[in-house]
């Protein structure tokens, strides 16, 4: 009896449940600035890298593309389909590592698509979609070098990022490890593979993924430059958007998941990579499976 | 705006550490630099007033050179391409045991870049004494080098120290520049802490600040300096 009552209520909750969500998630803002922002303005506005290929990019045609800008246009297909606005224009803005918070935390940018590690300090200031890519730490270095592992540029000049965790690592190994590295500081992926082209420096630690592609597209003559060693850092990237949406935040993780459920999102990693003969990690694979949550 | 403010970043270690040894090699640079800027302006100042015409197309020759291309390029050039051209080994050396190559490289590229513009405004100076103070001068029996060395130059610099302030100025900020080819000043610094914390916002405020009170610094003393030097009489005083 009692039991018969209680899985009454259960029933009656749930269809009352039910009956407030499916407007609320069936179209319209609902309670989320981010989309009463971009319903207002009737566009949403992406935050991209001007020269991280293939993750996001101007192409020579002037136009913004990229593995990440690929990604997050699955987020801007949802947002249309929330706000019943097929027709939802997409602006772009160029981003940097000095000014991209700023433009994220006071809503100028409602998706960052770039290569951001995401990172707990980080967090403090945005949120950030599920991981699309990882990488880590490794050494750009002359072929001809015949080094193998970070470890055999003991007493050498590696260029690293400025600011960048790869330093913070490559810091870290010099202590433990008393290597005795002498850092030297780029300012872009280009200046630094061309320190190690110049023999300026012997290795360029930077993120593995990007300095791939670097060696794989750049590197005169070819096949001169090479990625070498394990991965020294975790770095996963996630688009950045604005702290304290949990309705716009719900909704991003649900446009990654279906991306990652279905081959869509391997299918969009051989796309940019495939060309370049990179092929993709297991551990990404893995944090694919892992972040197709079910529906 | 959502951003989460945390000025606390800026006095906690490592931060703070980071922030003074930025602010030493903007002084550096810019001392070092303002160093250079001033011998060779004179020098290149002088030659573009001398009586000697390929004194004068020397002079105009590096003037021209120096101030037409943008800075960030000539630090470029000399940081990356310079070495390439030079012979191997003295190009070697440069890019591999010369101590401290990105200090070199900025304090040098910024200090012919200024000592251009330095050039021009002792030419100037020198120009404003008048041709009557350098033909009473030669009347009184002094060669070229000593009218320069006892008439010209004396007047010629109390008269071109207000401009030269402001180069010392552009000097301090333009050494910000130097981050460009890897050396940590104070704008590089911040940058550090930026990626680190993406505390961003308060590392720059305080590099700005700091900054303008460096600059606000330079502008007393040279005030000071041009009352002590002023000449009674000859001297437009405000």
């Amino acid at each position: 009896m009692q039991n018969g009552s209680l899985s009454r209520r259960v029933v009656f909750g749930l269809v009352g449940a039910a009956a407030i969500a499916v407007p609320a998630m069936a179209a319209g803002p609902g309670d989320s600035p981010i989309l009463k922002r971009i319903a207002e303005r009737n566009a949403i506005t992406i935050g991209h890298r001007e020269a991280s290929a293939p993750y996001s990019f101007i192409n020579r045609d002037q136009r913004v593309e990229g593995y990440s800008i690929d990604l997050c246009m699955k987020v801007v297909e949802a947002v249309k389909a929330r706000l019943g606005k097929p027709d939802l224009d997409i602006k772009y803005v160029p981003i940097n590592t000095m000014n991209r918070i700023p433009l994220v935390a006071n809503g100028t940018i409602d998706l960052e698509c770039g290569t951001t590690t995401n990172t707990l300090a980080r967090q403090e200031q945005v949120e950030f979609s599920p991981i699309f890519y990882i990488t880590g730490t490794q050494v750009l270095v002359k072929t001809a070098s015949g080094a193998k592992e970070v470890e055999d540029l003991k007493g050498k000049r590696v260029a690293v990022l400025q600011g960048s965790s790869n330093e913070q690592s490559l810091r870290a190994l010099n202590e433990t490890q008393k290597l005795g590295i002498e850092l030297v500081y780029a300012k872009d992926l280009g200046e630094g593979a061309l320190l190690v082209a110049n023999d300026r420096v012997d290795g360029f630690a930077a993120d593995g993924g990007q300095i791939k592609v670097f060696a794989a597209t750049k590197a005169q003559p070819k096949g001169s430059l090479k990625v070498i060693g394990r991965l020294l850092t975790y770095d996963p990237y996630s688009a950045m958007m604005q702290r304290g949406d949990l309705e716009f935040s719900l909704l991003v993780k649900r446009a990654f998941a279906d991306a990652f459920r279905s081959p869509e999102a391997e299918k969009l990693y051989e796309k940019w990579f495939g060309p370049l003969g990179i092929e993709i990690e297991p551990e990404l694979k893995t944090a694919f499976a892992i972040q197709a949550l079910p529906k | 705006m959502s951003y989460r403010w945390d000025w606390s970043v800026l006095v906690s270690e490592p931060y703070l550490g980071w922030m003074i040894s930025g602010l030493a090699w903007t002084l550096l640079v810019a001392v070092t630099a303002w160093a250079i800027a001033l011998i060779v302006g004179f020098a290149i100042g002088v030659l573009r007033t001398l009586p000697s015409r390929t004194a004068r197309i020397i002079g105009t020759a590096y003037v021209e050179a120096f101030r037409n291309v943008p800075l960030l390029l000539q630090l470029f050039l000399w940081y990356f391409v310079v070495p390439e051209l030079l012979p191997e080994t003295i190009g070697h050396w440069i890019k591999r045991d010369l101590p401290l190559p990105e200090y070199w490289t900025a304090a040098i590229g910024l200090g012919l870049f200024t000592a251009a513009r330095v050039a021009e405004q002792i030419r100037a100076g020198i120009e404003a004494v008048g041709r009557g103070q350098a033909m009473a001068a030669a009347a009184s029996g002094l060669t070229v080098l000593q009218s320069y060395r006892h008439v010209l130059l004396p007047v010629a610099a109390r008269y071109v120290l207000p401009p030269l302030t402001s180069e010392f100025l552009n000097i301090v900020k333009n050494s910000s520049l130097a981050l460009t080819i890897g050396l940590l000043e104070l704008t590089g610094q911040s940058r550090q802490i930026e990626s680190a914390t993406f505390h961003g916002i308060e590392a720059f405020t305080a590099a700005t600040l700091t900054y303008v009170a460096l600059t606000m610094t330079a502008i007393v003393v040279m005030r000071a300096l041009e009352r002590r030097i002023a000449i009674p009489g000859l001297m437009v005083r405000a």
